[in-house]
């Protein structure tokens, strides 16, 4: 029997005892699949990065086109902007439908993708539109976010998701700006921040499990982290305004986040988790024990702590072979 | 193909936000339907001219601060109180540049009616019958505060609202209909909350 077919065989015995489940079965499939799957690993090739500095390039001389020469008309700006990026985007989407130009199709989405938002707050100015005011920018956002949602309906490329992300969380941003007439306070913008992060982490998350969407995790994981732990630590305050919710559940947070890059295996999760550690170790340490103990003091039981949380870091990476 | 758990990831991720701006909305507005301001105010709004006289609240009645005025040799020049004892034949002898009432510049002072939101201008003789707490939130809990500075992601907005006043309690924020100096459109001085 070949080492296959006595791998289905006992699949087969598990689900007769019900020891495993459906779902379960193509759980674990599937995430083989996106653990072992090139695409996962796959790093930007060094085209890719060349097609996007030329992306970059092409958008900033068309920024410094528009802005720096004199007696351009509101029609010539949209042209060089908001029609050059349309243009670039059909560029892209012709060299898309061929097999061996599809990977340059790459470089003229990135152009439209920065010179469409660029040309819509270019033509609402030319309109008479105040284009600081958040009501225009949540359109531009808005706009940009439905052209590229449609176009990721279509072509479903990942590069289009990565462009929704970004628009959306423009577009979300300006949105509850929006919604705010007055005063607010601070915590507002902690709480928007930490639910953005959380987004992008159950966001990632979805993504992984395709093998094709998995590269975006990486992105998506890295910032939504960096986006829930930052606010709750910002949420914490500092004495005498410090938040006693904020403080106490941060460390369940950080530690909640090592457990998840242990049974997700992710390294992402582990080098974030153990930099808000000792981030939070730095904070309370100062925050509570500078005065009573003295800062020397403080300092050292805070370098032990820090040390500590290093070593969790080694422990956790070498123990679970997360590279 | 995604089973149902990885459905629910995405809805979970899509929801957020959404339910964020849901539980923003109930903050924001839902207040402004029940929430009445009960407690007038009185403020003004100066040009900080050298010659403008200020006003401050002492002991919950509203005095005039007069400014210290200098002359050419950057000397103080004396200036007579209208309630002054000072014999003004004496002082004007003594001097060139003695001040009188008329000398000063007097900005305008506003009784606010938060409940109708409208600014009445007042005489400084009204406004010093009234009662006046200076605290910062008023009896029924309202303070006010300017908005914010704008700035956002990418392109940044300059249409900040930073010298707008609103009338503020928890969720709920009113904006407040302020005669502002013509001189000085975003001078707002609280004097205090119209007590009884």
């Amino acid at each position: 029997m070949t080492p296959k077919e006595e791998a289905l065989n006992y699949i087969t015995k598990l689900a007769q005892t019900n020891f495993v489940s459906r779902d379960e079965v193509l759980d674990a499939y599937e995430d083989g699949l996106s653990e072992h799957s090139p695409n996962l690993s796959r790093k930007m090739s060094i085209s890719e990065v060349l097609y996007f500095i030329g992306a970059l390039i092409v958008s900033i001389g068309a920024f410094f086109l528009v802005y720096n020469t004199e007696g351009l008309s509101s029609s010539v700006k949209i042209v060089f902007t908001l029609i050059f990026g349309l243009v670039n985007f059909s560029i892209g989407v012709v060299l898309n439908s061929r097999k061996n130009l599809e990977s340059v199709s790459f470089a003229f989405f990135l152009i439209s993708a920065f010179l469409i938002p660029f040309g819509l707050n270019i033509a609402f100015d030319a309109a008479g539109q105040n284009t600081g005011d958040i009501g225009v920018q949540a359109a531009i956002s808005g706009i940009s976010l439905a052209f590229f949602f449609v176009a990721q309906f279509l072509m479903k490329k990942n590069i289009f998701i990565f462009f929704n992300v970004v628009f959306g969380t423009w577009f979300f941003i300006a949105l509850t700006d929006l919604m705010i007439t007055g005063p607010i306070d601070w915590q507002f913008y902690a709480y928007r921040i930490l639910v953005i992060g959380l987004s992008y982490l159950f966001l990632g998350q979805f993504l992984k499990k395709n093998p094709i969407t998995a590269p975006l995790s990486g992105f998506l994981y890295a910032f939504g982290i960096l986006g829930f732990l930052g606010s709750a630590m910002s949420l914490g305050g500092w004495s005498p305004d410090q938040n006693i919710f904020w403080e106490l559940i941060f460390p369940v947070l950080v530690f909640g986040i090592l457990y998840l890059s242990v049974s997700m295996r992710n390294k992402s999760f582990l080098v974030f988790g153990t930099l808000f550690l000792m981030g939070y170790i730095g904070k309370i340490t100062a925050e509570y024990f500078s005065e009573g103990l003295g800062w020397p003091i403080a300092l050292m039981i805070c370098g032990i702590l820090v040390i500590g949380a290093g070593y969790l870091f080694v422990y956790i990476r070498k123990k679970y072979n997360l590279a | 193909m995604k089973n149902n758990k990885d459905l629910w990831t995405l809805i979970i991720a899509l929801a957020l936000p959404v339910l964020l701006i849901i539980v923003m909305a109930f903050y924001l507005y839902l207040p402004a339907i029940f929430v009445k301001p009960q407690t007038n105010f009185i403020y003004y709004s100066g040009s900080y001219t050298e010659n403008e006289v200020s006003y401050k609240v002492v002991n919950n009645r509203l005095t005039v601060d007069y400014p210290t005025i200098y002359n050419q040799n950057n000397a103080i020049r004396p200036i007579i109180l209208p309630n002054s004892t000072i014999d003004k034949n004496t002082a004007q002898s003594s001097s060139p540049d003695v001040f009188n009432d008329a000398t000063y510049s007097w900005p305008d002072i506003y009784l606010y009616n938060t409940l109708t939101n409208e600014s009445q201008k007042i005489t400084l003789a009204q406004a010093k019958i009234y009662n006046l707490s200076t605290d910062s939130t008023s009896p029924d809990g309202f303070t006010i505060d300017h908005g914010s500075s704008g700035g956002g992601f990418p392109f940044g907005y300059s249409s900040g609202n930073y010298y707008t006043q609103y009338l503020k309690k928890g969720g709920y924020s009113k904006k407040l209909n302020i005669n502002y100096n013509q001189n000085n459109p975003y001078n707002f001085n609280f004097l205090g909350w119209v007590v009884k």
